[in-house]
């Protein structure tokens, strides 16, 4: 019998089944010998029998909870239908646990993100962090990894994460499921997997939660050489009308957005005095980019995109207005140092709020960029942007604008610094507040 | 017209596809081949073996070179070679081996493989195919000192066929593995080979940067790899000789002669069975007394006086190394345990550095931080492990043993001190020599 079979609202993400049993840790050399005596671990990923699980460090040498049952209570537990190691957040209290669904296409960033979530190693270029006053407690296991080495590379098609973020009083744990962009780029390739997804998918959204979010990490990709995650929403059994879940956009490597012509530019925003001058501070590389006018100016950018059509033809323009867009968010920060506090309280407190304020201005204006980009042919999100931004609707059409802040040639997503990596979180925090 | 018995086998890194592989069917089974390579430069990799059960349960064998494509996506690699229904023949790796590692060359190999095809699956053709051999290489001294030092490890290593044998090497010895293959103690026919962890009998090579590892040469290995060099058949032969004297039961594969058997159970035995070391009038003998013992008794207190003898003349050789050595350092005085010694050791070489470190972090660790004996074995590791816990990054009551655990792992990613050290490569990979110049600043700082 198994340890949850009373608790009807335990549910295991993978198949939905409500037998949990807990499992002592050992060595992923055992796991990886294991695993082959338990089948239905990948079937229920779509992996065939005889597959093997693509491990990215030759040796196996970190720990990671077995398949073995143990009688002895342990912080791990195994679902008893299909094996899945499901972390605790996915089994903790109603009220305070999220649902985060991500998906996204190979090389869009995901991984780096999801890194980004768990505890990122360099946290300059970071909205609130670091501070005591924001903690999280990830779980360790990313099954087949662990949260230190999520792997960029493997036949697994789904990895089950979990952490705990505390905030005050609030604690919300948050259960995440993410879906490697593999599966749709292989999707006639492996239709097993592919199917299995969806299957999980439609599993995880009869589960209860207190939220549930839908989350595509898209790449800034002006050539459009990339297949975009928005040409499959529709696989994603995410049909526009099913509001209920909040969806968004991670919109990933801004920092590859170039300034075309200042000029343009400047011509672009002559209707506003503000904004041009805004445009002018950063294309100075002023240190003063923020001043009393950044709201007004921000607003009528936003405004001067939603006001301009046919951006096909105007590529290069949209192109500058996201390099702007990226270089404020890199000069957002230098302003708690400047005001003498701290993050955080930059952020949440000082002044009203004033960190919240200019970072949800920029959000503003990620998501009216990222609409002109879809416009101009560089997405397919115009079913879910046009539900999202019609009159009333609050938010708008969810964009997390993010970057890397590479400190050399590698860009292997190890060594660089992420921007604006921790916005999820902070918005995390503001729905569940 | 009959289907080839080798089929060509592709795989890349596409962008807009992703990781892709000819035939595509197949690439949940390949997918794993090429994960170790992630943190490799474009273009390093090695050999494969591998075979899987695909659909229906029908066994498909593949044989063919990886190698990472980092530059088109981390974690991206290539492949090429070629595939067949059933295990690949176990000549065919050392057949092909000269060509495996060109891309460009996989068209003419494929159509010398399947010309070679029905050779290879008749055992009465293979002396022909293995006269066919290149072992150019295997003339290099360096190259068949490397293979007999590997061998000998392989055969002394405990024997499953559950789990691959690891073997460490330089990207430039990987020449030994199609010996390794064909003269390793697992046999060619069930042996995978492969950069990446698997299930089953065969080798995991692990390319690292290190110097070819030193050890003692087994004295059949050093036979069979120098006949191997002049006539690979002969070889080969020794080596499935060695190999089925390994798979038999330890009591049976001990190389010293059968002991005799004991009176005593001669004696308990009533209708002891006759065989050709023991004649049948043997086991009616009767008991020995203290006069059948003398002879033995003699030879035990000869060996007694030849060994004291020895230890003798060994202490007056070390008596005047010693001497001679005072002459130069008039200071130093042997101490009275060391005069009293009656069997000197010679003095051991100097010792390395990797070895000086593993011995001063093993005995003399740094205070309140206890670490494990098998921390020696990884050092780049354990100094990691101590920095962590000398700037308070990880608990100091936590052992030091040489491996990340993931708690580790996790504050190796947060501890700012680490980072600014530099003793990271990337991600969970030390530097090799900034952790050994920090660790000997360390441990010799106290």
């Amino acid at each position: 019998m198994g340890l949850f079979t009373k608790a009807v609202d335990k549910r295991c993400p993978v198949c939905g089944g409500r037998q949990f049993y807990f499992v002592p840790v050992g060595r992923a050399e055992t796991w990886n010998q294991q695993v082959e005596n338990v089948p239905q671990w990948k079937h229920h990923r779509g992996l065939a029998p005889g597959a093997g699980v693509a491990f990215s460090e030759p040796r196996l040498e970190w720990d990671q909870p077995t398949f073995e049952q143990t009688a002895l209570p342990s912080p791990h537990v195994r679902c008893r239908t299909c094996a899945s190691l499901v972390p605790p957040q996915f089994l903790s209290e109603l009220k305070s646990r999220m649902l985060l669904i991500t998906a996204g296409m190979p090389a869009a960033g995901k991984t780096t993100w999801l890194k980004c979530l768990f505890n990122p190693s360099s946290k300059k270029h970071l909205i609130a962090e670091p501070t005591t006053l924001i903690s999280r407690e990830p779980y360790d296991f990313v099954e087949p990894y662990t949260i230190a080495n999520p792997d960029p590379r493997t036949a697994v098609p789904i990895l089950l994460h979990g952490m705990r973020l505390t905030f005050q009083r609030q604690k919300v744990d948050v259960a995440g499921i993410d879906v490697k962009g593999e599966v749709f780029h292989q999707r006639t390739t492996t239709p097993d997997k592919y199917m299995r997804v969806l299957s999980i998918l439609r599993n995880l959204r009869t589960m209860a939660f207190s939220e549930l979010l839908t989350m595509f990490v898209v790449p800034f990709d002006p050539s459009l050489a990339r297949q975009n995650i928005g040409q499959l929403t529709a696989h994603l059994t995410n049909e526009p009308g099913s509001r209920g879940t909040w969806q968004g956009v991670i919109w990933t490597h801004l920092d590859r957005a170039r300034l075309g012509s200042a000029e343009a530019l400047y011509a672009f925003l002559e209707s506003s005095e503000a904004a041009a001058t805004l445009a002018r501070r950063v294309v100075d590389q002023s240190e003063e980019v923020f001043d009393s006018r950044f709201v007004a100016a921000a607003t009528d950018i936003e405004k001067l995109v939603q006001g301009t059509r046919n951006w096909s033809g105007r590529m290069e323009l949209l192109e500058s207005l996201t390099w702007l867009l990226y270089r404020i968010m890199l000069a957002y920060t230098l302003l708690p140092t400047r005001f003498g506090v701290g993050k955080v309280e930059f952020y949440f407190s000082f002044n009203g709020g004033l960190g919240e304020t200019l970072v949800r201005q920029c959000m503003r204006l990620a998501a009216v960029l990222f609409a002109a980009w879809d416009s101009a042919g560089r997405g397919d999100f115009a079913g879910m942007i046009r539900e999202a931004m019609r009159p009333g609707a609050e938010p708008q059409f969810p964009v997390l604008p993010c970057g890397i802040e590479f400190l050399g040639d590698e860009s292997d997503g190890d060594d660089g610094l992420p921007v604006w990596g921790d916005l999820l979180l902070l918005e995390l925090l503001r729905r569940h507040g | 017209m009959a289907e080839e018995f080798f089929r060509e086998l592709r795989g890349d890194y596409v962008e807009n596809q992703g990781q892709v592989v000819q035939p595509r069917e197949y690439l949940d089974y390949l997918e794993p081949l090429g994960s170790a390579l992630s943190r490799r430069a474009d273009g390093v990799g090695g050999p494969f073996v591998t075979q899987f059960r695909g659909s229906g349960g029908r066994v498909v064998g593949a044989m063919g070179w990886v190698v990472s494509a980092a530059s088109k996506r981390y974690g991206g690699w290539k492949l090429w070679g070629m595939w067949t229904d059933g295990p690949v023949p176990p000549l065919a790796l050392p057949l092909c081996w000269p060509d495996l590692s060109d891309p460009q060359q996989l068209p003419a190999l494929l159509r010398r493989a399947n010309d070679d095809a029905d050779a290879m699956l008749r055992r009465d053709a293979w002396p022909e195919l293995l006269d066919r051999i290149n072992a150019m290489r295997l003339q290099e001294d360096d190259l068949r000192t490397a293979l007999k030092v590997e061998l000998s490890r392989l055969y002394r290593a405990p024997q499953t066929g559950e789990r691959p044998l690891e073997i460490d090497l330089e990207p430039s010895l990987l020449d030994l593995i199609p010996w390794i293959y064909l003269l390793g103690p697992v046999e060619p026919g069930l042996a995978q080979v492969q950069p990446s962890r698997f299930n089953g009998a065969g080798y995991q090579y692990i390319l690292t940067g290190a110097a070819p590892a030193d050890g003692d040469v087994l004295k059949e290995i050093d036979t069979m790899v120098d006949t191997a060099a002049t006539d690979v058949l002969q070889g080969f032969r020794m080596a499935s000789a060695l190999r089925e004297r390994r798979a038999r039961p330890r009591r049976k594969t001990t190389t010293a002669p059968p002991p005799k058997p004991r009176p005593s159970e001669s004696l308990d035995m009533r209708k002891p069975a006759p065989s050709p070391q023991q004649p049948s009038s043997r086991p009616k003998a009767p008991p020995p007394d203290a006069m059948d013992l003398l002879p033995t008794i003699l030879r035990g207190i000869r060996d007694v006086i030849i060994i004291a003898l020895l230890a003798w003349i060994a202490f007056e050789v070390y008596q005047i190394r010693k001497s001679l050595t005072a002459a130069a350092q008039p200071q130093s005085v042997a101490t009275d345990t060391q005069s009293n010694d009656p069997a000197p050791e010679p003095e051991p070489p100097p010792l390395t550095r990797e070895q000086r470190l593993a011995a001063a972090l093993v005995t003399r660790p740094p205070q309140g931080i206890r670490v494990e004996a098998a921390a020696a074995d990884a050092l780049p590791y354990a100094a990691v492990e101590l920095f962590l816990r000398r700037n308070n990054c990880f608990a100091r009551t936590e052992p030091v043993d040489g491996k990340f655990s993931a708690a580790e792992q996790r504050a190796i990613r947060n501890c700012r001190s680490l980072t600014t050290a530099r003793l990271m490569r990337s991600g969970i990979d030390p530097h090799p020599e900034r952790t050994l110049d920090w660790l000997e600043r360390t441990l010799d700082a106290r």
